[in-house]
């Protein structure tokens, strides 16, 4: 498991990749990977293509990246989900609040 | 490709369809503390072929049933405190914290696999040594913001779901082969 980040040259755009398990194990990972950034970016993405296990406490996670992003007017991306992760947002309903690609 | 290769391939793939294991783990406390069952759980499950296609989803069914069972039967947390980003980040500080001082409790998972008419299917028992849980108010909750996912992700992927003892035993069925698909 590890989660990584990359910016977009302006900074304006941070994508954070989710490698293996994508659950509660990871928390931490996760928040500091878009909290330590001093300069807020205009756009996330959540790039899942190197990870197949998802979980609800990995839904949590993600809506705390949008609630931390604004929320409402928060532009999070998911992308890279496989079929069946996709699904899972669709059944939740995350696929509502969230860019799924 | 010769005629004794597609016999031996067929012969293959039907012997890739037979399942005939099942697993027992049973996790006290102290291994609780220490252990996550689920990586060794998804080891067994993906080095099956036929299953391979089917890990990212029993990967989640496992995952919310230990879940449920560890966090709700043992440590008695409840959901209701994930109600907003600071209350989901601490009840996982929480979880970490009560997991740390748990001192006694039990969780087994069973594993089998039976077939009939309409298909193949896994069978997970999880059952926790805790006091239980209203199961009807559980069902019939509505989501918070940042919970409520769970027994919704079960539902949809599990061919049936039940909850028995109190709430302390959970039996998920998972079809990984229907024979209505033919």
């Amino acid at each position: 498991m590890a989660i990584t980040t990359t910016s977009s040259p302006d900074g304006n755009e941070l994508t954070i990749h989710v490698q293996g398990r994508f659950d509660f194990s990871t928390l931490q990972h996760f928040r500091n990977s878009y909290e330590k950034h001093s300069k807020k970016p205009a756009a996330y993405i959540v790039d899942l293509k190197e990870s197949d296990y998802l979980d609800s406490s990995a839904l949590g996670m993600l809506l705390a990246l949008r609630d931390y992003a604004g929320g409402d007017t928060a532009k999070v991306k998911i992308a890279n989900c496989n079929p069946d992760v996709k699904k899972i947002l669709v059944i939740t309903k995350l696929d509502e609040l969230f860019t799924v690609e | 490709m010769s005629k004794k290769q597609v016999v031996d391939n067929n012969r293959e793939s039907t012997d890739c369809d037979v399942i005939d294991f099942t697993l027992s783990l049973s996790l006290g406390a102290h291994s609780l503390r220490f252990f996550d069952p689920i990586p060794i759980l998804m080891q067994v499950i993906d080095s099956v072929p036929a299953l391979q296609i089917h890990c990212s989803r029993i990967y989640t069914i496992l995952s919310e049933l230990f879940s449920n069972a560890l966090e709700h039967g043992l440590l008695h947390l409840h959901s209701t405190d994930k109600s907003s980003a600071q209350g989901f980040h601490d009840y996982y500080k929480k979880r970490q914290q009560a997991l740390l001082n748990l001192k006694e409790g039990c969780i087994e998972v069973h594993l089998s696999f039976y077939e009939d008419t309409d298909g193949r299917f896994l069978k997970i028992c999880m059952k926790d040594s805790g006091s239980g849980f209203d199961v009807a108010s559980a069902f019939n909750q509505e989501s918070p913001v940042y919970s409520g996912r769970g027994l919704s992700l079960l539902r949809y992927l599990c061919h049936t779901l039940s909850f028995s003892e109190n709430g302390t035993l959970c039996e998920a069925v998972y079809c990984w082969h229907s024979n209505c698909d033919r």
